[in-house]
């Protein structure tokens, strides 16, 4: 049984230029112990899917059909309330791409960890839990008494995941927690939870458009598309044997130091507030039959874990 | 992308919004009819604003009186002024002097005597005499007549007259005679009752005898029964209408209020935005001037500069400018920075741009929207501050202004004595015009602003 | 650099503020009123003169040279007074030396109620009541309008997101004096509640208590006029800098975190909003003393406001130049202790950045 089992989830923004389809009857399922990659360009609602995960979709958008489950008790269908004091960080924490501005400025990071400690009920020595937790992100417990903007932006994002483990999470979802830190700090951040996966038998969702990044964290992969799933299936068989176009066309244009240019997908992503009629890829396909143009694939099963969205298979 | 090209839309997406934003439009349609209603005021009464001052202009108009349509809560009590003119003929004619009679015919069935009566008689050389019978109703009567004859006489010019009038009927000399008091005593019933506030209702007659030198002629001739409201906003105490001074006082109001928070905006702008622009040690040059102003006492300040330099309109509007354009340097100051430490300004110093290249494609297109908001938005501060030094008596020599005309107000006594049109109406224009401006000014900024 | 460094840079910026501002305003009034200053000497001279010529045709003992010499002393003697023989730039350097050790000389005209000619007791028996009026209207325009401002940001899209831009409206468009006369006509006179001026009844009540409440109550119209007038202004500024904080990246975190609503808006927005909170409130209160001049005029509040209008209808430039002295050094104290009080609730300052 998945820890995490999303259901034909669908988030819906109602802008004056019509309804945008953020996320569209999207299926996920999440194992203990597993890092699960989901990856897309910028907008293909990767995000929103991660904030409807955390329920934290602010007007005008608006979580309108599906379920989420966790431990098979559907989130969705509690009080906001009740998700705050039980779920909200206590079980699901989150890390953001903007996490190294997620402290509040004005208090100090220790005091901030216990806030959130305190608020979530946690018992035991506040103190000695706050040390063990820097300590766990490998930075040095005077941390504790700085204010956010005496720290670097490595330092920060690394503080912020401190805070997310205090509570013993058993999910940590990772919204590109390292796009704007340099390469170096990117893969000390990267190793970091690798690491703290393996200790804590972390389950970690983790986003990014970077499909080299995923290649060494994920062992499932998701691949996203303006609002909906593509392909999924194990890591490794996907990036060995892309089947969806689009995740072929991902793959090439992946920066690599033994090709001389990167290949782009040429095209843009369709409106969300006006998709095509059939597939959502099908304007940029290197591929495109006529179904494709008329009708919408349904994500099928291949084989055991892969499943596929496209008229080819 | 050119950005140019869409500085350029982003204008007309500014006018756009505005016109779109319910309360925006609602702002431009008000300002077109202000505009218009000051257009209408200086094509036709701007040798009325020249009389403003000169008190024997409104001498026929009601004094005090309240908003015409007061009158139809209770008619009886509130009225408008009557005129009533006759046909004259001349009773005596020599070559030393003629004696003229001018008999009017007149009902009356208020339960208030009119708050005074004005005799109006306008000849082509000086009267020498006047007398003037009026006998009420019941036939009793009383002569009027005066010392130092004129062509426009109301009757605290016959106060004597009148006054022993009434010592004569009441038995005893009335402590005080205002206006009211001696167009009772002509309306009153005769006795001791005299000025107890009943009315005698009927027809009443009026003679007037004129002796002027030989072969004058009577050009005008009008006997005014002054009420006690007139107009749409009532009169002052001078009975000039306010509704005309209102009137008179918006080309001021709308003239000093752009041409202020144009000066200001733009002068806080380019300064501002110069200063963000260039940074280092220009920025801290700029910005202690700035602070320099900034500090000021505003109002004192500009009541002692008022004071002493009695300044016209323009150079009130300088004045007040370069008192309030800092707050514009700030703000655009802070845009300016975070203008700069956008990626494509970063981008020009790259590829070699010149500065003031980038200042002109990038800086000003980006703070126009800012400076309209803002323009919008100074408005009625402006105007504000000029109708206060206006209320101080400091009004540029000529004009009227709301600020003047609630002076006069405040010197008249209009408070104590519950003269409260003179009070409300022209202070609701000072809100009234500034609505507008504050409400596009939100719009824009809400445009500009909010929309991120 | 370090947060000392920091603040002896601001006084060293604030004085050097302080002497251009007075200089400006010196350069730009005194040359015209040494024009009516000399006026008046030329009148008084000229009524000496009279006043002896009456008084020496009785007696016949002073001949007209005599007499001229001592109306030309007489006329020295107040040239002197009013300092009109000496060169202006001299003049300029010994007033802004004065001014700057607050010695502001002697009044033209005007005089403080115990009858001194010092223009620094005037001032200091008239400002008291200006800081009493518009300190205390100024807190209750905060308290209401920070309110006002967190439950309008708080509640978006409700009546109370509606409220504050249209009272901020009002301040924006309404003057605070012609408010003040309007309510003058209707609650003092009309309908006789308050008090129409004046800072107490005549003659003031003798007991301490008595004294205090007899001075709220003609305090009461001036702070209705003030509160109407400011508390949309404020609430619309504490509501702008609230929503602009709430769109920060650490607000969508602190909701992650499980924190409710009005705990991030409280004690986490609010906090982070509060030094620019607090220049709006050095501001406002700073800034009132110097605009309640009308008020203070229509409510006949005997204040500095009402002070400065007496003295600039009097042409008494000591007068003037030291009351605007000393609202400039209230304005740069505020903006000073402002700047103090940011240091301690903004972390980022202190770090001196």
């Amino acid at each position: 049984m998945p820890i995490l089992t999303i259901k034909n989830l669908s988030i819906h923004f109602y802008t004056p230029k019509g309804v945008r389809k953020a996320v569209d009857r999207v299926d996920l399922e999440l194992n203990k112990g597993e890092v699960v990659g989901i990856a897309g360009e910028s907008g293909s609602g990767k995000s929103t899917l991660a904030l409807g995960i955390m329920r934290l979709i602010n007007y005008p958008g608006k979580i309108v059909s599906g379920e989420i489950y966790f431990n098979e008790e559907n989130i969705l269908k509690m009080s906001e309330d009740d998700f705050n004091k039980k779920i909200r960080w206590k079980k699901i924490a989150m890390i953001f791409q903007g996490s190294m501005n997620g402290f509040t400025p004005v208090f100090k990071i220790g005091d901030q960890i216990r806030e959130v400690m305190e608020i979530h009920g946690y018992n035991g020595d506040y103190d000695k839990r706050i040390k063990e937790l820097l300590n766990m992100v490998e930075l040095d417990e005077s941390v504790a008494n700085k204010y956010p903007h005496e720290l670097s932006g490595g330092m920060r994002q690394r503080a912020f995941i401190a805070m997310a483990l205090a509570l013993n999470p058993e999910i940590l979802i990772c919204d590109e927690p390292t796009t704007a830190l340099d390469v170096i700090t990117q893969a000390k951040i990267l190793n970091l939870l690798k690491k703290l996966k393996k200790e804590l038998n972390l389950s970690i969702i983790f986003i990014t458009h970077d499909l080299a990044l995923l290649s060494e964290i994920s062992d499932k992969l998701y691949i996203m598309y303006a609002g909906a799933i593509m392909e999924r299936g194990d890591s490794l068989q996907i990036y060995k044997n892309p089947k969806h176009p689009y995740t072929q066309l991902l793959m090439e244009a992946i920066a690599d130091i033994n090709k001389d240019y990167i290949k782009g997908i040429p095209g843009f992503m369709p409106d969300l507030a006006n998709l095509p009629n059939g597939c959502r890829f099908s304007n940029r396909c290197p591929f495109a039959m006529d179904i494709c143009k008329k009708k919408e694939p349904e994500l099928k099963r291949l084989d055991g874990d892969r499943y596929v969205s496209c008229w080819l298979y | 992308m050119n950005k140019t090209v869409s500085a350029e839309t982003g204008v007309k997406l500014y006018v756009n919004t505005i016109i779109k934003n319910k309360s925006g439009l609602i702002g431009v349609i008000m300002i077109l009819f202000f505009v218009a209603l000051s257009i209408y005021a200086v094509t036709n009464f701007s040798n009325v604003s020249h009389q403003w001052e000169n008190s024997i202009y409104w001498e026929t108009y009601p004094k005090n009186a309240m908003p015409y349509w007061m009158s139809y809560f209770n008619p009886n009590k509130i009225f408008a002024t009557e005129a009533i003119t006759t046909k004259p003929s001349i009773i005596y004619s020599s070559n030393t002097y003629d004696i003229y009679q001018l008999n009017y015919n007149f009902t009356w069935y208020k339960e208030m005597a009119p708050t005074d009566v004005v005799f109006y008689i306008k000849t082509n050389s000086p009267i020498e005499s006047i007398q003037i019978l009026w006998i009420k109703p019941d036939g009793t009567n009383i002569t009027l007549s005066t010392t130092s004859p004129v062509s426009v006489s109301d009757l605290i010019t016959y106060s004597s007259s009148i006054d022993s009038y009434i010592t004569e009927q009441i038995g005893y000399v009335p402590p005080s005679t205002t206006s009211q008091t001696l167009s009772q005593a002509l309306f009153g019933y005769e006795g001791k009752g005299l000025l107890n506030g009943t009315i005698e209702k009927g027809l009443y007659r009026i003679s007037i005898t004129i002796v002027t030198s030989p072969n004058t002629k009577i050009l005008l001739n009008k006997v005014y029964l002054e009420g006690n409201a007139y107009g749409l906003f009532g009169t002052d105490s001078y009975g000039r209408p306010i509704d005309l001074g209102i009137l008179l006082g918006f080309p001021n109001a709308l003239e000093i209020g752009l041409l202020t928070s144009i000066i200001s905006v733009i002068g806080g702008v380019i300064i501002g935005g110069i200063s963000g622009f260039l940074g280092g040690k220009t920025d801290s040059a700029m910005n202690w001037v700035t602070l320099v102003i900034l500090v000021l006492p505003a109002l004192p300040f500009l009541v002692v500069l008022s004071y002493i330099m009695r300044p016209n309109l323009i150079l009130e509007a300088l004045l007040i400018a370069f008192l309030s354009w800092p707050f514009y340097a700030i703000i655009a100051r802070s845009s300016a920075q975070s203008i700069k430490n956008e990626t494509y300004v970063e981008a020009d110093k790259v590829l070699g741009i010149p500065s003031y290249r980038t200042f002109f494609t990038h800086f000003l297109p980006r703070l126009t929207p800012f400076a309209i908001a803002y323009t919008a938005l100074g408005v009625p501060g402006a105007i504000i501050l000029v109708e206060t030094l206006s209320f101080l008596g400091l009004t540029p020599a000529g004009l009227v202004t709301w600020g003047s005309i609630l002076n006069s107000a405040e010197s008249n006594l209009a408070a104590v004595n519950g003269w409260w049109w003179w009070i409300l109406f022209p202070g609701v224009m000072i809100i009234l015009v500034s609505i507008p401006f504050v409400m596009i000014g939100f719009a824009i900024e809400k445009a500009v602003f909010g929309g991120k | 650099m370090g947060y000392k460094t920091y603040l002896i840079k601001e006084i060293i910026i604030y004085v050097t503020v302080l002497i251009a501002a007075m200089s400006l305003l010196y350069i730009l009034t005194y040359p015209v009123i040494q024009e009516v200053l000399k006026a008046t000497v030329q009148t008084e001279a000229e009524g000496f003169k009279q006043a002896i010529l009456k008084h020496a045709s009785g007696h016949g003992n002073l001949n007209l040279t005599s007499i001229n010499i001592l109306v030309n002393k007489y006329k020295a003697s107040l040239m002197a007074a009013y300092g009109l023989n000496q060169p202006l730039y001299l003049k300029y350097f010994i007033q802004m030396k004065n001014l700057l050790i607050f010695n502001f000389g002697n009044a033209y005209f005007l005089t403080a109620p115990n009858g001194s000619h010092k223009v620094y007791a005037i001032i200091a028996a008239y400002l008291p009541y200006t800081i009493i009026l518009f300190t205390t209207g100024t807190i209750i325009v905060i308290l209401v309008g920070t309110l006002l401002g967190l439950l309008s940001a708080r509640y978006a899209g409700t009546v109370w997101d509606k409220l504050v831009p249209t009272i901020a409206v009002v301040h924006s468009s309404l003057p605070t004096w012609w408010l003040g006369f309007l309510l003058i006509a209707a609650l003092a006179y009309a309908i006789k509640i308050f008090p129409p001026g004046g800072i107490t009844s005549i003659p003031p009540p003798k007991s301490p208590l008595m004294y205090s409440i007899n001075m709220l109550y003609h305090m009461a119209l001036p702070l209705i006029a003030f509160f109407i007038v400011n508390v949309g202004g404020f609430a619309y500024v504490v509501r702008s800098l609230v929503i602009s904080t709430t769109k920060e990246d650490f607000v969508m975190t602190a909701k992650a975190r499980g924190l409710s609503d009005s705990r991030i808006l409280y004690r986490h927005i609010l906090r982070t909003a509060s030094p620019s909170i607090s220049t709006q409130v050095a501001l406002a209160i700073a800034g009132s003393f110097a605009g309640g001049l009308t008020t203070e005029i229509v409510f006949n509040w005997h204040g500095v406001g009402w002070l400065t209008y007496e003295a600039i209808l009097l042409n008494d430039l000591p007068v003037i130049l030291g009351i605007n002295f000393v609202l400039t050094v209230i304005l740069l104290l505020a903006l000073f202790i402002n700047e103090m009080i940011k240091g301690y609730l903004d972390p980022r300052i202190k770090a001196g950045e």
